[in-house]
C-alpha cells in the first residue's frame, strides 16, 4: 500500500503547464524592489507601515477638530467649528437631556464668540458692516440654541425627570443673564453718538430668549414648590453631590483654596467693603451679638480689624436665622466686586441645601443646590471674563467715568487695549496675589 | 520569514507547486480546474506573504489549498466521477508526461480512498502522498492533532479491509 502512496507522487504537473502557470503568476503579483538596508521604515512590515499611517492621519484629524472647537469667528477652522464638529456634537446627541446640554453649549459659545468680536475691535482689519452682521447672526444662533435648549428640557420635565431639568434650565437661565450683563456692559462702554454698537441688536435678542427662559425656569422650580414629592431623596442627594463637585471643580479650575471655608470671603473683601458690611451688620443687630461686639472692638481701637474678625461680623449677619436683612443683602448684592456676591451667595446656598437635606426637605434642598450651582456658573463667567478683560482690552473705566477712545473714522482703538481696567484689576490681583487663591494664571477659557 | 521576495517565492513554487496541483487533482478530478485553483493557493499566498509572516510555507499553503477547495464545494458543489477520471488515464491530454503512468494499486488506492469520505480521504493524502506531519495536517483540516492520529488509523484499516476484500474477489 505505500508503494501505491508513493507512485500517486507521480502526479504532477507537466513541464509546460508548470511553466505557463508561473508565467501567469508571476504577470498577475507585483515586483518587489530591492529593499534599500539605509530605509529603517521598510523593516516595518505593511500593516505596521499601514497602522502608523492611519495613526498619524488620526491624530492630525483630532488636531484639526480641537483647533477647530477652539477657532473664533474669522478664524480660518471657524467654518468647521460651525459646519462639522457642532453638527456631529448634535448628531451624537439622543436623549432629551443630551440634547438639552448640547444646545446650552451651543448657546453658550455663540455668545461668548460675540463678546470676542466685540472686544477684538480695531485690531482685525474687519468692517463695521460685516461686525454688524456677525454679530446678529451670532446673537439669532443663541437664541436658536436657547429656545431650542428649553424643548428639550421641556421634553425632560415631562418625562418625569424633573431634577435634571431644573439643573439644566437653571444654568441655562444663568448663562444668559450673566452674558447679557457682560453685553450690555459692552454696549455701554462702545455706545457713543458717532458709534452705533452692533451689541444693542444682538443684545435685545437674546433678551428677548432670556426672558422665555426665565418664565420657563421659575415655571418647574414652581412646581417643584407645589409639589415637593416630585424630588425624592435619592435626587436631592444626588443633586447636593453635584452641586459640592460643582464648587470643588470650580476651586481647581480657577486655583481656589475654598470656597467653603471661613477666610475666603473675608479675603476678598477690600477694606472699605469689609467696614461697610460690618457697619451694616451691626446696626441691624442688637447689641449683644458677637457681631456688634467685635464691630465695638473694631470702632474703639481694642480689636483689630482682621478679615477673620469681619469675617464673622458679616457671616453672623447673614446666617442667622431668615433673618438676614434687605439692606445687608443688597449691599453684599451690590458690593464693589463682581465675585464676592455670588461667593457669599454660593456660601450661604450651600450650607442651606446641606441642612435641608438633613432635615428631610428634599424639594427645598434641591432647590437651594440649584442656586449653588447657579453661583459657580457666575463665578465662573466672571472669573473668565476677568481673564479676558485683563489680557484683552478694557472695556470701562469705572473709576475715571470716561469711556474709552474709539477712532470712528479710522476705527483704530489700540488706545483701548492699552488701557487697563482699573475697575476690575483690585479684585483680581488682590485674588492672585495671597489672598487665598493661588498665583497661577487659571486656564484661558 | 521577512515579507517574500519575488525570487523566494519563485522557490516556493518551483518546490511545492506539484503537490498543490495533486492535492486538487484528485479532489477534483479536473486537470483544469486544479491548475486554476492551483494559481489560486500560490495568488494568495503571495498576497498574504505581503502583509504577514509565513513560518512553514507548505503547511501554509495546504491549508489554502484546503479552504479554496471546501469553499468551492460548499459554493458549486461540483463533483465528477472518480471512475470516469480513472478511465481517462488521469492525464488525457499529456500523453508524453509520467505522471499518467501510475500503476494499476495507485489508481485502487485512490479510488477506495475516494470512497472511505472526505475526511478520511483527506488525511491519508496528506500523511502518505505529501508525506505532512501529523501537526501540520491538524492545521490543514482544522482538527486536532488526536483526531488525525484517529483518523489515519481508521482509514488505514478500512482501506487495507477493502483491498484484501476486492483481491479477495
Amino acid at each position: 500500500m505505500k508503494n501505491s502512496f508513493e507512485q500517486l507522487k507521480m502526479i504532477r504537473m507537466t513541464h509546460a503547464e508548470k511553466q505557463a502557470l508561473k508565467e501567469r503568476l508571476f504577470s498577475s503579483i507585483k515586483v518587489v524592489p530591492i529593499e534599500s538596508p539605509y530605509l529603517v521604515i521598510s523593516k516595518f512590515s505593511m500593516r505596521a507601515r499601514s497602522t502608523v499611517a492611519s495613526g498619524f492621519a488620526l491624530m492630525l484629524l483630532a488636531i484639526f477638530i480641537q483647533n477647530a472647537d477652539a477657532s473664533l469667528p474669522g478664524q480660518l477652522l471657524y467654518g468647521m467649528k460651525r459646519d462639522v464638529n457642532e453638527k456631529v456634537l448634535a448628531a451624537f446627541a439622543f436623549s432629551p437631556t443630551t440634547k438639552a446640554k448640547v444646545e446650552t453649549t451651543l448657546a453658550t459659545r455663540r455668545l461668548e464668540e460675540i463678546e470676542h468680536v466685540m472686544l477684538s475691535v480695531g485690531d482685525d482689519g474687519i468692517s463695521q458692516e460685516l461686525k454688524n452682521e456677525v454679530v446678529t447672526e451670532l446673537a439669532t444662533a443663541a437664541t436658536e440654541h436657547s429656545l431650542q435648549a428649553t424643548v428639550y428640557i421641556e421634553n425632560m420635565h415631562q418625562n418625569g425627570d424633573t431634577g435634571e431639568a431644573v439643573i439644566l434650565a437653571s444654568k441655562l437661565e444663568t448663562t444668559l443673564s450673566i452674558h447679557e450683563g457682560i453685553l450690555e456692559e459692552i454696549d455701554n462702554a462702545t455706545s457713543d453718538e458717532n458709534y452705533i454698537s452692533p451689541v444693542a441688536n444682538a443684545l435685545a435678542i437674546i433678551k428677548t430668549s432670556g426672558d422665555m427662559v426665565d418664565n420657563f425656569g421659575g415655571t418647574i422650580k414652581d412646581d417643584i414648590t407645589l409639589d415637593p414629592t416630585l424630588i425624592d431623596e435619592m435626587t436631592a442627594k444626588e443633586h447636593f453631590e453635584e452641586a459640592k463637585n460643582e464648587i470643588d471643580n470650580f476651586e481647581n479650575e480657577f486655583g481656589v483654596e475654598s470656597l467653603q471655608t471661613d477666610t475666603v470671603v473675608a479675603d476678598i473683601l477690600t477694606l472699605e467693603t469689609q467696614k461697610a458690611i460690618g457697619e451694616d451688620a451691626a446696626s441691624n443687630y442688637e447689641t449683644e451679638n458677637i457681631a456688634d461686639a467685635l464691630f465695638d472692638n473694631v470702632n474703639d481701637g481694642t480689636g483689630a480689624l482682621s478679615p477673620e474678625n469681619v469675617f464673622i461680623i458679616t457671616e453672623t449677619a447673614i446666617l442667622r436665622e431668615n433673618n438676614v436683612d434687605e439692606s445687608t443683602m443688597s449691599l453684599l448684592k451690590s458690593g464693589e466686586d463682581a465675585l464676592v456676591t455670588p461667593v457669599v451667595l454660593v456660601r450661604e446656598a450651600f450650607e442651606g441645601c446641606r441642612s435641608l437635606l438633613v432635615q428631610g426637605e428634599f424639594a427645598a434642598s434641591f432647590l437651594k443646590c440649584t442656586d449653588v450651582i447657579e453661583g459657580i456658573s457666575v463665578l465662573r463667567i466672571r472669573m473668565n471674563l476677568t481673564e479676558k478683560t485683563q489680557t484683552e482690552v478694557s472695556l470701562k473705566d469705572k473709576t475715571e467715568g470716561v469711556l474709552p477712545e474709539i477712532d470712528i473714522e479710522t476705527q483704530n482703538t489700540s488706545e483701548i487695549k492699552q488701557t487697563e481696567s482699573t475697575a476690575n484689576l483690585p479684585i483680581i490681583e488682590s485674588l492672585k496675589e495671597n489672598k487665598g487663591f493661588r498665583t497661577q494664571v487659571p486656564p484661558s477659557h | 520569514m521577512e515579507r517574500l521576495t519575488n525570487r523566494q517565492f519563485e522557490d516556493i513554487y518551483e518546490k511545492h507547486a506539484d503537490a498543490i496541483f495533486r492535492y486538487f487533482v484528485v479532489r477534483a478530478k479536473d486537470r483544469e480546474r486544479a491548475l486554476d485553483f492551483t494559481q489560486e493557493v500560490f495568488l494568495k499566498t503571495w498576497e498574504y506573504s505581503q502583509n504577514e509572516n509565513i513560518d512553514n510555507v507548505r503547511a501554509f499553503l495546504f491549508k489554502v489549498a484546503h479552504n479554496i477547495y471546501v469553499n468551492d464545494v460548499r459554493t458549486y458543489g461540483r463533483t465528477v466521477s472518480l471512475e470516469v477520471y480513472l478511465a481517462n488515464g488521469l492525464h488525457p491530454e499529456s500523453g508524453d508526461d509520467k505522471a499518467m503512468l501510475i500503476s494499476l494499486d495507485a489508481k485502487r488506492i485512490l479510488q477506495e480512498s475516494e470512497n472511505l469520505g472526505e475526511e478520511y480521504r483527506d488525511v491519508m493524502h496528506l500523511r502518505y502522498v505529501e508525506d505532512l506531519p501529523v501537526k501540520d495536517i491538524a492545521l490543514i483540516v482544522g482538527v486536532s492533532e488526536n483526531v488525525v492520529s484517529v483518523r489515519l488509523n481508521r482509514a488505514k484499516i478500512m482501506l487495507q479491509k477493502k483491498i484484501k476484500f476486492n483481491n479477495e474477489e
